[in-house]
C-alpha cells in the first residue's frame, strides 16, 4: 500500500485534509495526498452545498418572508409564518396525520419484515426468490405503485371490493380512497406494501453477522426459539432495527407523493400530511413563504427524531 | 512553506465555493431586472425592431411550454402541428415541452424568470396569469395585437388583462353542460330536460334501471367546480355571478348555499353518481359513459373529440336545466386559458410570428376546429367544415357567444383565485361525505375570496 493511500485511508473529511499532520519522511507526498483527497472530496461537496445546503438555508429564508413565489421582491416579516402556522388547524390535522404515519408505517413494516428477515435467514428453500418478490415493490416508481393500488381499491372495477363480494363481505365493499374514514389507512398500506421488502433487506443484511455458533451454543443450552430471539438475534441486529427505525419515521415526516398520486390529500383534507399542506400552499396557494415555514417543521421533527435515535444507539452502544 | 501551502489550499477552497455558490445564485437570489420590466415598451419594441435574437439568416429558437393533453392522441396531434409549423417557417424554429399541469404550476416561475421558455400556455385568471403578470413575467401583447390586428373578441381580451395590460391571447371558449346518451334517452322517450324537475324525473328512471344517472367522478376534486359552475349560474345568472366575482356579493348567501345542496347533497343522496364519487377518477366516470353504464355525462366541451371517438351511440349536450326560483339557464363558458410571451424571452418577435400563424384563419379551420375540435375566441366561418355531429352543435352553441356573453354563466374555478378554488375543491369532497354541510363550505368560500381580494388575486369590474 503506498504512504497516500494510507493517508487517504487514515485521514478523511475536509476538516483533518487542512490539518494533515507532516512527518519528516514525506511531506510532499502528503501534500500530493492531501490534494488528491480533496479533488475527491470537493465534487461531492460542492453537489452537496448547491443542492442541500443552499436550498435549506434558501428555504430558511423564504420561511421568513411573506414571498408569493412569484413576486421580485420578497418582504421580510420575521417569524409571522410561524406564529401564523400554529394557529392554522389545517396544519395541526395534517400533523396529526403525520403522526398516524410515523406510528403504523413504522411498526407495520417491521412487524411484517422481521420474521419474515428471521425466516428467510433460518434457511428456507428459495430464499432468494422470496427475497427479490419481497423487494419488488422497492423498485416500482410510485406513480405506478399508486396505479395498481388505485386499481385494487377502485370502487367500480376494485380487485379488493371484487374480493369481497365473492367470499361474501359485500357490506364491507366501498371506494376506499374516497371515504374519510378508510382513505389514509388504505394510503398507509400501501405505503407499507411497497417499503417492507426494504426492511426485509436490511433486516436480512443484518442478521447475516450473527455469529451462528451463539446461536447453536444456546440450543444446546437449551434456550427455545424465543429465548434465542429475544438473547441473541434482536440485540445482533440492534443496530440495523435503530437504523430501520430511523429512515421510516423520517420517512413518515417527509411522505408525499404516495398521497399525491392516490388521493392528493382528499377526500376534503383527510389524507392531507405536512409536506402536501406545504406543497399546496406554496405552489397552488401561491403562499410560497408559507409553504417554506411548513418546510422546515419537516426538516426539525425528521431531525429531532434521528437525532434522538442516534443518540439512543450510541448510548446503547455505549452501555455494551 | 507551511503557511503558503495552507494558504494555496485555502485559496482552492474559496474559490471552489465562491463557483459554488455563484452556481447557486440564479436559483434562489433576487429576480433578475429583465423579470421586473414588463413594460410595454419593451414588448413594443420587441414588436416593432425585429425583437429575435437570431442573426440575420439565422434560425430563431422558440419553447413553447404548455400543460399535457390528457389524449395520448391529442398530445401526438398537438406535436404535428409544431412540425408544421416548423416546416413551414425556416427562421423560427419552435420546440414544444408539455408537461403535467400541477408540474407547470411548480417550476412557471423558474423557467420563465430564467429565460428559457418564450411561449407558454397557463390559466388566465387573476390567480394564475395575473401573479405572473403582477411579477412582471410575462410580456405586454398590446403592440403584438395592434401589428397582427387579431380579431379576438373583446370579452376574452378583458380576461387576459391584467392591471391594464393585455398579456395574453385567450385560447378555446368552453362550456360545461351535460353530455347524454342520445340513443337511450330516444329508446325510452326522454327528451332533453329543461327543468331540473324533469332532469330529477329522467335521472330516477335510469336509477330504477340500475344504471347510473350521471357519471361524476370527483376523485381529482376539480370536476366539482364545474358542477357547482353549473348550479350556481342558473341559480344567480350571468348578472348575479359577476356580482360575486367583482366582490359585489358575498358567497355565502342562500343561492350559493342552495346550489352547492342541490348538486352535492340531494343529487349524492339520491344516489345519482357513481358509488362514492371522490373515489372515482374523472377518466374512470368519462369510461362509464362511454360503456354505457351511465346515461349522462357532466363535464366540458374540451371532451367533445375524446366522446366523438370512444362512443358507439348517439351523443347530445344540453346545459344544466332551469331551477325553481332561479335565473333561468346560464350555461357556464369562458376560457380554457391562454397563450401568454415570457417576458424574458429573447426572441419576441419570432414568439408574436408564431402566435399570429396560431390565430391565422387556416389554421384555426384545420387544427383548432377540425382536428382538436376547440373553439377559439374568435368569428368562426364553420361552413364546410368536417366535423362530427356532436361538435358541431357545440359550435353551434357555442356561436351566441360571438361578442356577446350575456347569455352564458361562468365556469367558476377559471376567475376565481386559487385559494378559493382549493377551499372549494377539499370542501366539495367534504359537502359529499357528509363531513361538511353547504352553508359551512360556503363561509369558507367567503372567507377565501375575502382573504384573496386583500392580496389583489381577485377580478376587478372592468370599465364601462
Amino acid at each position: 500500500m503506498t504512504v497516500a493511500a494510507r493517508e487517504v485511508g487514515a485521514k478523511s473529511g475536509l476538516a483533518r485534509l487542512l490539518r494533515l499532520p507532516r512527518t519528516r519522511r514525506s511531506g510532499r507526498r502528503q501534500h500530493a495526498s492531501g490534494w488528491l483527497i480533496a479533488l475527491f472530496v470537493l465534487p461531492a461537496l460542492a453537489l452537496y452545498i448547491l443542492f442541500m445546503v443552499w436550498p435549506f438555508f434558501g428555504t430558511v429564508y423564504y420561511s421568513l418572508t411573506s414571498w408569493d413565489g412569484f413576486a421580485p421582491t420578497k418582504d421580510f416579516i420575521g417569524l409571522n409564518n410561524y406564529q401564523v402556522l400554529f394557529a392554522d388547524p389545517d396544519f395541526w390535522e395534517a400533523l396529526s396525520h403525520n403522526l398516524i404515519w410515523a406510528v403504523v408505517g413504522t411498526a407495520a413494516p417491521i412487524v411484517i419484515g422481521l420474521p419474515l428477515a428471521i425466516i428467510l435467514w433460518s434457511g428456507t428453500r428459495f430464499r432468494l426468490v422470496f427475497r427479490s418478490l419481497y423487494f419488488v415493490p422497492v423498485i416500482l416508481p410510485v406513480v405506478v405503485i399508486g396505479i395498481i393500488w388505485g386499481w385494487i381499491y377502485n370502487p367500480l372495477f376494485g380487485v379488493l371490493n371484487t374480493l369481497l363480494e365473492t367470499v361474501g363481505l359485500e357490506s364491507w365493499t366501498r371506494g376506499w380512497l374516497g371515504i374519510p374514514d378508510t382513505a389514509l389507512l388504505a394510503v398507509l398500506a400501501t405505503a407499507v406494501w411497497a417499503t417492507f421488502g426494504l426492511v426485509v433487506v436490511f433486516f436480512l443484511a443484518g442478521l447475516q453477522g450473527i455469529d451462528l455458533n451463539l446461536i447453536d451454543a444456546a440450543r444446546v443450552d437449551g434456550a427455545n426459539a424465543w429465548q434465542r430471539t429475544r438473547h441473541i438475534i434482536l440485540p445482533g441486529i440492534a443496530p440495523i432495527f435503530t437504523f430501520v427505525l430511523t429512515i421510516t419515521l423520517v420517512g413518515a415526516f417527509s411522505v408525499f407523493d404516495i398521497i399525491y398520486v392516490l388521493t392528493r390529500g382528499g377526500p376534503g383534507t383527510s389524507t392531507e400530511v405536512l409536506a402536501g399542506y406545504a406543497y399546496k400552499m406554496a405552489f397552488s396557494r401561491n403562499y410560497a413563504g408559507y409553504g417554506s415555514a411548513i418546510s422546515m417543521v419537516i426538516a426539525i421533527l425528521s431531525l429531532a427524531f434521528a437525532v434522538v435515535l442516534l443518540r439512543y444507539r450510541e448510548r446503547r452502544r455505549a452501555d455494551g | 512553506m507551511r503557511s503558503l501551502t495552507l494558504n494555496a489550499r485555502l485559496a482552492a477552497l474559496v474559490m471552489v465555493s465562491v463557483i459554488t455558490l455563484a452556481a447557486c445564485g440564479g436559483g434562489a437570489g433576487p429576480a433578475t431586472p429583465n423579470a421586473q420590466s414588463a413594460t410595454p415598451e419593451s414588448s413594443e419594441a420587441a414588436a416593432t425592431d425585429g425583437g429575435s435574437s437570431a442573426e440575420p439568416g439565422g434560425v430563431a429558437e422558440i419553447t413553447f411550454l404548455v400543460g399535457i393533453a390528457e389524449d395520448p392522441e391529442i398530445e401526438q396531434l398537438a406535436q404535428q402541428q409544431i412540425e408544421e409549423f416548423n416546416s413551414t417557417h425556416e427562421n423560427i424554429q419552435v420546440t414544444r415541452e408539455a408537461l403535467d399541469n400541477d408540474q407547470l404550476r411548480t417550476i412557471i416561475q423558474t423557467r420563465l424568470d430564467s429565460g428559457d421558455v418564450d411561449v407558454f400556455g397557463y390559466d388566465t385568471g387573476p390567480g394564475f396569469g395575473g401573479v405572473l403578470a403582477r411579477a412582471g413575467l410575462v410580456a405586454d401583447l398590446e403592440p403584438a395585437y395592434e401589428e397582427h390586428g387579431w380579431p379576438i373578441f373583446d370579452w376574452a381580451k378583458a380576461r387576459c388583462t391584467y392591471s391594464g395590460v393585455l398579456s395574453c391571447i385567450p385560447g378555446a371558449v368552453e362550456e360545461v353542460g351535460i353530455y347524454y346518451n342520445k340513443t337511450l334517452f330516444d329508446a325510452q322517450g326522454f327528451e332533453e330536460p329543461a327543468t331540473l324537475e324533469e332532469m330529477v324525473a329522467i335521472m330516477d328512471a335510469f336509477k330504477g334501471q340500475d344504471m347510473v344517472p350521471l357519471a361524476f367522478g370527483n376523485q381529482p376534486q376539480w370536476p366539482a367546480g364545474h358542477q357547482f359552475s353549473m348550479t350556481l349560474s342558473n341559480l344567480v345568472g350571468r348578472e348575479g355571478l359577476d356580482a360575486k366575482l367583482y366582490g359585489e356579493s358575498p358567497w355565502n348567501d342562500e343561492d350559493t348555499v342552495r346550489a352547492i345542496d342541490i348538486y352535492f347533497r340531494q343529487f349524492q343522496d339520491a344516489g345519482y353518481f357513481p358509488r362514492d364519487p371522490n373515489a372515482v377518477t374523472y377518466e374512470d366516470a368519462n369510461a362509464l359513459f362511454y360503456a354505457g353504464e351511465a346515461a349522462m355525462l357532466p363535464t366540458g366541451t374540451w371532451l367533445v373529440a375524446e366522446i366523438t371517438d370512444n362512443t358507439d351511440f348517439e351523443v347530445g349536450f344540453f346545459p344544466f336545466p332551469a331551477i325553481d326560483g332561479g335565473e333561468g339557464v346560464f350555461p357556464p363558458a369562458g376560457l380554457g386559458g391562454g397563450l401568454f410571451v415570457a417576458e424574458a424571452s429573447d426572441d419576441k418577435q419570432a414568439a408574436f410570428e408564431f402566435l399570429n400563424w396560431l390565430q391565422s384563419e387556416e389554421v384555426v379551420r384545420e387544427w383548432s376546429l377540425q382536428t382538436f375540435n376547440v373553439i377559439p375566441a374568435q368569428e368562426i366561418d364553420s361552413a364546410g367544415l368536417d366535423v362530427s355531429p356532436l361538435f358541431q352543435s357545440v359550435l353551434d352553441d357555442l356561436a351566441q357567444s360571438s361578442g356577446e356573453t350575456s347569455d352564458f354563466g361562468y365556469n367558476i374555478d377559471v376567475l376565481t383565485p386559487a385559494n378559493f378554488n382549493d377551499e372549494m375543491f377539499t370542501g366539495f369532497q367534504e359537502v359529499l361525505n357528509g363531513t361538511r354541510t353547504p352553508q359551512e363550505l360556503a363561509d369558507a368560500l367567503e372567507a377565501a375570496y375575502q382573504e384573496a381580494a386583500e392580496r389583489g388575486e381577485t377580478l376587478e369590474r372592468p370599465e364601462e
